[in-house]
């Protein structure tokens, strides 16, 4: 079972998304802040794939990811974003920082669990 | 562009009646920024009563989830279920799905409503600015002009459909980038 981490600062979007993979089959773990979400990467916590918002209170996404490709164990994890912004040039800053795709919020189920499944190939 | 009108008028020789003028615009745009913060503040708590009725809804659903699943453990369980009973569970399974994904429309009106309510803070500094400058004419501090500020708040935008409405608003075309953005990208 692949695990997930899931970071969002909406508690509403945490509990909607978490349940859509648990009903999938995914295992979550979920960070209000990309603060928690770094300090459970920091911990070795066995990730498979994170899903992160891009604006956020305090560190935003990009930052996140800049900071999870810097550990050794993360170095190759697929990241995705889930979020409301759709402008090309804020995709090509995650790219470079290390993104694998952009899902744009509110995505079905099918197009949230079709890209998790491309990703995880 | 500093604002020029309201300098330009405090600056002036000044009658009595002048100032009279621009204490009654001073005390007039005192009301505007009550009437501001009222704004702000309702729309601060529907953006505050739509979260919480949403991560309720997202709570029953998760709830409904779990019924489900353990339907679909008693169904699985017996010999021969009826196929309707099957196909019920599934179609509800579906749903349930679906509604949890189109809870996110939660997270996208918050996000357009903190905005708006920013705007109205930057329009109270405006009003509030302008007071000052009335009352007391002394050498004028350069502040962001509206369209300025219209333009901050046009960079701060993270959905093209505000970028689109703020344009539609100011009678504008939207910068084109080509082929709409896709929804799902993968680099």
């Amino acid at each position: 079972m692949s695990t997930v981490m899931l970071v969002d600062d909406s508690a509403t979007i945490l509990l909607s998304i978490a349940s859509i993979l648990g009903k999938a089959g995914y295992s979550v773990e979920k960070a209000p802040n990309a603060e928690q979400a770094l300090k459970k990467f920091n911990d070795g916590v066995k990730i498979d794939l994170l899903i992160t918002d891009l604006n956020m209170p305090g560190m935003n996404g990009i930052e996140l990811i800049k900071e999870v490709r810097q550990l050794p164990s993360y170095k190759f994890m697929p990241i995705l974003f889930l979020t409301t912004e759709s402008q090309q040039s804020k995709r090509m800053e995650a790219k470079a920082a290390g993104a694998s795709g952009w899902i744009v919020k509110p995505a079905t189920a099918d197009e949230l669990l079709n890209t998790i499944k491309l990703v995880l190939r | 562009m500093p604002i020029m009108i309201h300098s330009e008028i405090v600056r002036g020789e000044q009658s009595a009646d002048g100032e009279i003028v621009n204490e009654r615009i001073a005390v007039e745009l005192e009301q505007v920024r009550l009437f501001n913060d009222v704004m702000r503040g309702q729309l601060q708590a529907v953006a505050e009563a739509t979260e919480i009725a949403a991560f309720r809804i997202a709570e029953r659903l998760h709830v409904l989830d779990r019924e489900v699943a353990k339907l679909e453990s008693i169904t699985s369980d017996t010999t021969a279920p009826a196929e309707g009973v099957r196909q019920c569970i599934s179609r509800m399974a579906g749903g349930l799905f679906e509604a949890h994904a189109q809870i996110q429309f939660q997270d996208v009106v918050r996000q357009q409503i903190e905005l708006i309510v920013q705007a109205l803070g930057q329009l109270d500094e405006h009003a509030l600015q302008l007071a000052r400058s009335l009352r007391d004419p002394g050498p004028s501090v350069a502040q962001p002009s509206v369209a300025e500020r219209l333009d901050e708040l046009y960079s701060g935008y993270v959905m093209d459909r505000q970028r689109v409405a703020h344009d539609v608003a100011l009678q504008r075309e939207t910068p084109s980038t080509g082929t709409a953005p896709l929804r799902t990208e993968l680099f």
